[in-house]
């Protein structure tokens, strides 16, 4: 029994589980120039599972990396960078580095292959604010309640040439419905509903 | 409740941002480091001079309390980079050599990282070991050391774990590794001293009655191991008594042996025999940070501080401080060793003198005075009151003339202030305990008068003197409504809410955006920010009562203000605010203790004490406190209840007792893991007040049926005595009816449900 447990506890120290340095480095560009621009930043696999700092030429390291599939994402205070999907695989081999558009699914992976080291550039600088609005007639007649009110007019204006260029009999009809309906909101008002039903 | 909350969601979107031209207008911020770390001489502040550059352009590094390492400008105070550290690696120590500094972080100092000393830019960021795989050690940075080899490279010797030294290039790669061979047996290694020829790697070996000097030596191209042997010593203390020294001889290690001082020459095949100095006796020995010069300081039993060198002909006596011996007058000394521009050591003492009641220092150039040493002396104004007392203090040492030593001192203060002093003069101060908040509050401030109002009988004199004071604001008045009346410009909510005049200071702005921010910091003082501007209006250091015999601190709990603008009359005063805190002695024993001041300038209410000096608490509780409550009727009064669930009232006058009897019923809610160890956490979540002559008898738990989403967990009943479920009061027809009308509904309730009662 002593002799099984001593080969247990041997054993356990043999099974060591493979853990891969991911590289890569930052490719600066007019959104992110130098260090100073990005400031610190770090790279993380998943939710700060694994992750490396960016140094001043842009390189970066995630240690001890298990193998399995990640998601790569940069995490900088002013600049927006790409995600990318990480296979670390058990074996001796490189980690493959893919594309990833957010709100995808992760599998199927895409096909395309990226290089490795990891190459990332910076997409965007995030802007925090908002620009100050100016008075503007087009985006005063792009809100709907306005949209609404000219379509009312044109129809208010519309409406007599529509009267013209229509049959004569629609048009009595048509009056005669408007009498109707005078009558049935003036009843209305004087409180008197049954000549208006009338 | 719920639909407020809704309103304000939705209300939300439209003022997520500010506009680009606001910033910094009607919002601040303001850069903190963090409290630097005053535990050991790896961690705390310390001067960087750049070497081609004056002594203004020189930066003070730190690693601090919130995990940052961090420099500051010697010049003007302002913070000149920040590197902010995981939670989970936490800085071990930094060393700076020429333009990098180099830091071990995480356990057992499983990471390292170099930098830009001028710009804080990282260079490399190394892992060296799994975290956890470390050799877990206490204090954390026993058995981790940086060193630099002493050739042209940019190499760092990162000693990890306290057995595994490597060299690594500045790319990142690492050269050697080497691991000590006996892991498992006792040898914990601490110090690495570096020679162009040899690496030596200074440790501790356990033996039967106490610890052995062991030194092994490496190469340092190649790391191969060369020697290795234990030096016969008795070492009782732990690593931190090993002194390397570098001296003319060659690299030395000094150490306390009982009550006299042990040195040894290091060489590399380690043939050296250890020497015994028995000409005087000592109780401990200080690394000053002066061992590349081979100066250290030692303490007699008496507290005597002596300047110690080794040099050639063994440990030499260089300076005696005098006075220094423990005494009534002078509290225990600091010692502290900087260099001047050209290098030249210097030694400083530090000391608060009872007496005096002023700051001294006293530097130690050893090479002054063709050799014999210059001592100069300075007394400076530190205010105790307001920064409590000097933890550490780091030196720079100019020599603008021969015999003219100006000493540049960075003191970091027991409330977290670091502040830099030019012999007598102080040069700036940061306030770094406001990284450390522990409870804050707004408090209003109130309109600003304009007229003053006449009291009372006044001659006719007096009132012509009054209105000829009045008048004096009246050509600015003018101008200002001119320019309303002709331009329509009115106060803006876009522009930032400063007062215009130094009479309007502590006065609200139009809007009522401008308030006085009351906090209490984890270090014990208490600070009144200005709203607007960021600026600390008054700050006072909290009393320690009867533990400042014993030494101690005020863990801040809740601040309540006690009274608004809108409860004072002006003839009242001004808004007041009352901290509760807890205060635990050295000695274990943990108080409750209450502050009340007024909001707007700090001043004590009972104001016994002088406005200069420290904030005098009350004794509430001779115990822990459970929890603190605002009971807002016309006075405000505070209720505190100890372990033992006996309430306290703060003020304790019979009115407010008499206030204070009717009875609230809070419902608290237990977070799993949030206490220590892992314990749950009560949170208050809901109170509910009763009327005066109400009594909670009994609590009755809903019985638990399919209806879940009733929002509350529990129901509760007031029972009234001993006829069963009744309401209170069955005295009138009244109380009677609304009894019998609130069953009713409930039935109605439980019955639309579907519940069963």
């Amino acid at each position: 029994m002593a002799r099984l447990i001593s080969f247990l506890a041997l054993l356990g120290t043999c099974v060591t589980v493979f853990g891969a340095d991911v590289a890569g480095f930052i490719r600066w560009n007019e959104h992110c120039t130098d260090i100073a621009d990005l400031g610190q930043a770090k790279v993380v696999l998943d939710n700060g599972e694994a992750w490396g700092s960016v140094n001043r030429n842009g390189n970066f390291v995630i240690p001890d990396v298990t193998p399995g599939t990640y998601l790569l994402s940069v995490i900088s205070h002013d600049h927006h960078f790409d995600k990318l999907r990480i296979d670390v695989p058990s074996n001796a081999e490189l980690p493959k580095v893919r594309p990833y558009i957010a709100g995808t699914p992760m599998n199927p992976p895409s096909p395309i292959k990226l290089p490795y080291p990891i190459r990332i550039s910076a997409r965007q600088r995030n802007t925090y604010f908002v620009p100050r609005e100016g008075f503007n007639v087009l985006g005063m007649f792009q809100n709907p309640m306005m949209m609404m009110m000219a379509a009312a007019g044109v129809m208010m204006l519309a409406t007599p040439y529509l009267m013209k260029s229509m049959d004569p009999e629609m048009v009595q009809e048509f009056q005669q419905n408007q009498a109707k309906m005078a009558n049935l909101q003036s009843s209305l008002q004087t409180g008197d509903i049954k000549s208006g039903s009338a | 409740m719920r639909w407020l909350l809704f309103l304000a969601g939705l209300c939300a979107p439209l003022v997520h941002a500010i506009h680009e031209s606001e910033v910094g207008v009607v919002d601040w911020h303001k850069l903190q480091i963090g409290v630097p770390l005053t535990g050991s001489l790896l961690t705390s502040l310390s001067f960087h001079v750049p070497r081609e550059r004056q002594s203004a352009d020189g930066l003070l590094l730190s690693a601090t309390s919130s995990n940052v390492l961090a420099a500051v400008y010697a010049g003007n105070g302002s913070v000149a980079w920040r590197y902010i550290y995981d939670a989970s690696d936490p800085i071990v120590l930094y060393q700076q050599h020429k333009d990098i500094v180099a830091t071990l972080s995480g356990p057992g100092g499983s990471t390292l990282r170099t930098f830009d000393s001028s710009t804080g830019h990282l260079i490399l960021e190394k892992r060296l070991h799994k975290p956890d795989t470390a050799r877990i050690l206490e204090p954390s940075d026993v058995g981790t050391a940086i060193s630099f080899p002493s050739d042209d490279t940019s190499d760092v010797l990162a000693l990890t774990s306290a057995y595994t030294i490597r060299r690594i290039s500045s790319s990142g790669n690492v050269v050697w590794t080497w691991t000590s061979p006996d892991q498992t047996s006792s040898v914990i290694y601490s110090h690495i001293l570096t020679t162009p020829d040899v690496i030596y790697a200074l440790g501790l070996t356990k033996s039967f009655r106490s610890y052995n000097l062991h030194v092994t030596t490496l190469s340092p191209t190649t790391g191969s191991i060369l020697a290795s042997a234990d030096i016969a010593s008795d070492i009782t203390s732990g690593p931190n008594s090993l002194l390397p020294l570098t001296t003319p001889k060659g690299p030395q290690v000094a150490w306390l042996e009982g009550e006299y001082l042990r040195t040894v020459v290091l060489t590399p095949s380690l043939g050296g025999k250890a020497a015994l100095h028995t000409g005087a006796e000592y109780a401990s020995v200080v690394d000053v940070g002066l061992s590349a010069k081979g100066h250290f300081v030692a303490l007699k039993a008496d507290g005597t501080g002596r300047v110690l060198k080794l040099d050639e002909k063994g440990v030499k006596l260089v300076w005696e401080f005098d006075d220094s011996a423990k005494s009534e007058h002078n509290a225990p000394s600091l010692y502290s060793g900087g260099l001047d521009a050209d290098g030249h050591p210097y030694v400083a003492r530090v000391f608060w003198s009872h007496a005096l009641q002023k700051a001294s220092v006293h530097v130690y150039a050893p090479h002054l005075a063709d050799g014999k040493g210059l001592v100069s002396g300075f007394t400076f104004s530190f205010q105790t009151n307001v920064h409590g007392i000097i933890k550490h203090a780091a030196l720079y040492a100019a020599l603008p003339k021969p015999y003219d030593v100006i000493p540049y001192l960075a003191l970091t203060t027991s409330t977290g202030a670091i502040q830099l002093w030019q012999g007598e003069r102080a040069l700036w101060t940061r306030e770094e305990g406001l990284s450390r908040i522990g409870v804050a509050e707004m408090v209003e401030m109130p309109e600003r008068k304009t007229v003053a109002a006449a009291r009372g009988a006044e001659t006719f004199l007096q009132r012509l003197q009054r209105q000829m004071r009045d008048a004096k604001d009246f050509p600015q008045y003018l101008i200002h409504f001119v320019k309303r009346f002709a331009t329509g410009s009115y106060a803006s909510a876009t522009s930032r809410a400063t007062p215009s005049t130094e009479n309007d200071s502590l006065t609200r702005d139009a809007f009522g955006f401008r308030k006085v921010i009351v906090t209490a910091t984890e270090l014990g003082k208490v600070y009144g920010l200005d709203s607007s501007s960021g600026e600390v209006l008054w700050s006072r250091v909290l009393g320690l009562g009867w533990a400042a015999q014993t030494g101690g601190h005020i863990v801040p709990v809740k601040i309540f203000v006690t009274r608004t603008v809108a409860d004072a009359e002006p003839e009242e005063g001004g808004p007041q605010a009352v901290l509760v805190a807890q205060r635990i002695a050295d000695n274990g024993l943990v108080d409750t203790v209450v502050f009340h001041f007024e909001a707007l300038t700090g001043k004590e209410v009972d104001s016994s004490s002088p406005p200069g000096d420290i904030l005098h608490g009350t004794d509430i509780i001779s115990g822990p406190l459970l929890g603190a409550y605002l009971l807002e009727k016309e006075t405000k009064v505070v209720v505190l209840v100890d372990e033992f669930r006996q309430v306290y009232l703060y003020p304790d006058t019979p009115a407010s007792s008499k206030r204070t009897s009717h009875r609230q019923f809070t419902g608290h809610q237990p977070v799993l893991d949030a206490g220590l160890q892992g314990r749950a956490q009560l949170h208050p979540t809901f109170a509910s007040s009763l009327p005066p002559h109400e009594d909670i008898l009994a609590l009755v738990t809903r019985p638990s049926d399919p209806v879940a989403s009733l929002g509350k967990s529990q129901s509760y009943k007031r029972l009234n005595g001993s006829d069963g479920e009744a309401y209170v009061g069955d005295a009138t027809w009244e109380e009677r009816t609304w009894k019998e009308v609130v069953r009713l509904r409930e039935d109605m309730f439980w019955a639309r449900v579907g519940g069963v009662r």
